[in-house]
């Protein structure tokens, strides 16, 4: 589970000061696909960086679990993000010279795993992401929807009970993006990993059972978009007709 | 226009004369407000005002005019006006299909005093959306797994889709320009620097 507890983040001061997050309270729960949707600079991509400890909080804590981040030592952060939080960003992130196999394996070999079972390892994410076949292939011999799928591989190599995307399918065409939405589609169902992603596409919105709206920091709307979510939508209106 | 959705325009144009209106006066407002996108015949127009009468929402009286016939002025009666309230805050539409005849009269009529339950409105329509989406979405899932040839479905599938983000869209950009009116004359923050 992830938690946000009243989170405010200012980044610079004085004129140059930046409120990217306001008082913000979220709770993930575990295995959850959800979805953060809003404008450009309404606080999407910190909401992400504060989940993986790259930045701190200003005011309010950030619960992994039940672990208090802001407290967490450097080392440990750094061990964390690289065991139990996948990221997958919107430009890959792929090393150029390293070929597909290299990359995913990366993360298990500065762990320091055993060469078995990281080719092991490797190979169980490759075919999952149906890329087994391109394994020796250099990034720039992939198309972006490989690329991502490589890259999702990646961030699911350590098994990790995160994943963090920020707008995974920002540079990819539609039929690329929906199969990039069906992994972390079953990645949330089959292997339990909570999937936390930034997304401006509706559509990919669509894969996941929740969609948070930010707005100049805060929460504006929490949307479950789940079957049946529908009728609460009309209650609720119903519901504040009534009310006046 | 959806008949109903006509029914409440007209009932709008009629509500903001509490001097009454005549048909042709109605019909001059309405080409200029919705000409572009919808023509409103007399015979549709006059159509629509007998029944706003029958149903009581509107009275009709006639107006003596020297040297010209008498002519029919509409006034909107307080069943009216209750009923025009209850429509302009009932959700747009629960079928994402005539949202734009459905919310921009509404948005037309609805006051600046009403500005949260205009944004409520939008918000909720916004879910509605979100709701479809997710739909076609397992539709699509489910399809695509059986690995049936999908040829026409797929298509029809991805035009739903288009629709959709279209309307989407739209409905950020509405959202947008009413918490802008909103804000009016408060001070504008300054813009965000370019997406990082
Ligand atoms: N490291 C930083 N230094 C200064 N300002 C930042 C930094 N990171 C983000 N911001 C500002 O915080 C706000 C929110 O940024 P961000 O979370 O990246 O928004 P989003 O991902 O929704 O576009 C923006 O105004 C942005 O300019
Ligand atoms: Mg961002």
């Amino acid at each position: 589970m992830i938690r946000f507890d009243n989170v405010s983040k200012v980044f610079g001061e004085g004129q140059t000061r930046v409120d990217a997050l306001r008082g913000l309270s979220l709770q993930i729960p575990a295995r959850q696909f959800c979805t953060i949707m809003g404008p450009s600079g309404s606080g999407k991509s910190t909401v992400l960086h504060l989940v993986a400890r790259l930045t701190k909080p200003t005011e309010g804590e950030i619960y992994l679990g039940d672990r208090p981040l802001s407290g967490m030592a450097e080392r440990d952060a750094a061990m964390m993000r690289r065991r139990e939080i996948g990221f997958v960003f919107q430009f890959f992130h792929l090393i150029p010279y390293l070929s597909a196999e290299e990359n995913v394996s990366l993360p298990l070999l500065l762990d320091g795993l055993s060469s078995a079972s990281v080719r092991q390892q490797t190979e169980r994410v490759l075919t999952l992401v149906d890329l087994l076949h391109r394994r020796r292939h250099k990034p720039s011999e992939l198309s972006g929807g490989e690329m991502q799928r490589v890259a999702i591989a990646r961030a699911l190599v350590t098994s990790p009970r995160v994943i963090l995307a920020d707008e995974p399918t920002g540079n990819l065409d539609s039929t690329a993006s929906h199969a990039i939405m069906r992994l972390l589609r079953r990645s949330s169902d089959e292997l339990g990993v909570t999937v936390l992603m930034v997304t401006h596409d509706p559509v990919c919105a669509s894969y996941g059972e929740r969609v948070v709206r930010l707005m100049d920091g805060q929460v504006v709307e929490d949307i479950d978009v789940t079957e049946g979510a529908s009728e609460e939508v009309s209650k609720h209106v119903a519901h504040r007709r009534q009310d006046g | 226009m959806a008949t109903d959705v006509v029914q409440y325009a007209l009932l709008g144009l009629i509500s903001v004369r509490p001097e009454g209106a005549h048909g042709y006066q109605l019909k001059v407002k309405f080409d200029a407000l919705y000409g572009d996108f919808w023509s409103l015949n007399y015979g549709q127009l006059y159509r629509t005002l007998d029944r706003l009468e029958r149903a009581g929402l509107v009275q009709c009286t006639e107006e003596v005019q020297s040297g010209r016939p008498s002519r029919k002025v509409y006034r909107i009666t307080a069943s009216g006006q209750h009923s025009l309230d209850d429509w302009l805050l009932l959700p747009p539409t629960d079928e994402p299909r005539p949202l734009r005849d459905d919310l921009s009269v509404k948005l037309l009529f609805l006051t600046e005093a009403r500005r949260e339950e205009t944004l409520a409105l939008v918000r909720s329509q916004r879910a509605i959306y979100l709701h479809h989406l997710a739909r076609l979405t397992k539709r699509r899932t489910v399809l695509e797994e059986s690995g049936q040839d999908m040829f026409v479905t797929r298509l029809l599938l991805l035009q739903a889709d288009m629709r959709v983000r279209a309307d989407l869209a739209w409905l950020d950009l509405v959202e947008k320009e009413l918490l802008q009116r909103i804000e009016g004359k408060k001070a504008p923050r300054p813009t965000p620097p370019k997406h990082r």
